[in-house]
């Protein structure tokens, strides 16, 4: 297998665990809650938010402006 | 000026539709695309400078919190070996592709790359709410 082919099969990898939170998540299953609900926790926090804000504006530099 | 608050959502996706068109007319790389995401980052972090009503904690947030924390480093890690193996800062390596490389035919030009800043926008706003 290339490198390529193994960061590839990394970020699939990573997505489809990604989706697995999400689903268990919304479902209430093995004690995760909804990635809504955690992003308000983590806002209650001035310090939180910013962290939020910054990691949203990474990505939006990261993938649309370069 | 005050807008009624039934027309206040129309009048949000709008704009935003509107700024993700102009926007993604930018292309990357560029000071203009930069700009165009600097603008609303700004706003959205003045947003979240306010302070906030306090809230509860819903159980199990921590614990969905470290599982999601442990993903993102984990994808942090993968992105950051990729980037550290470019030949140089906007030469991506097409051995060890980045993320924004591996997503650059959706986020380069054309109707995925509207559909792009739009939902980065809706994000941004999202998170500036109270």
């Amino acid at each position: 297998m290339t490198a390529r082919a193994l960061v590839v099969v990394a970020y699939v990898v990573l997505a489809l665990a990604a989706v697995a939170l999400g689903l268990a998540g919304r479902a209430r299953r093995l004690g995760l809650v909804s990635v809504t609900a955690v992003v308000d926790s983590v806002r209650v926090s001035r310090t939180g938010r910013l962290v939020v804000v910054l990691g949203w504006a990474w990505l939006g530099w990261h993938l649309l402006a370069r | 000026m005050l807008v009624r608050p039934d027309v206040r959502p129309g009048l949000v996706v709008g704009a935003g539709a509107l700024y993700a068109g102009l926007a993604s007319l930018t292309r990357p790389l560029t000071g203009a695309a930069a700009v165009a995401v600097a603008v609303p980052a700004a706003i959205v972090l003045v947003r979240a400078w306010r302070p906030l009503p306090p809230r509860l904690r819903p159980p199990g947030a921590a614990r969905t919190a470290v599982a999601w924390g442990v993903l993102l480093v984990l994808a942090a890690a993968v992105e950051l070996v990729a980037f550290a193996r470019q030949p140089a800062y906007n030469v991506a390596s097409p051995d060890l592709p980045t993320l924004s490389v591996l997503l650059d035919p959706l986020t380069s030009g054309g109707p995925t790359r509207f559909l792009a800043w739009f939902g980065w926008l809706w994000a941004g706003w999202q998170l500036g709410r109270r």
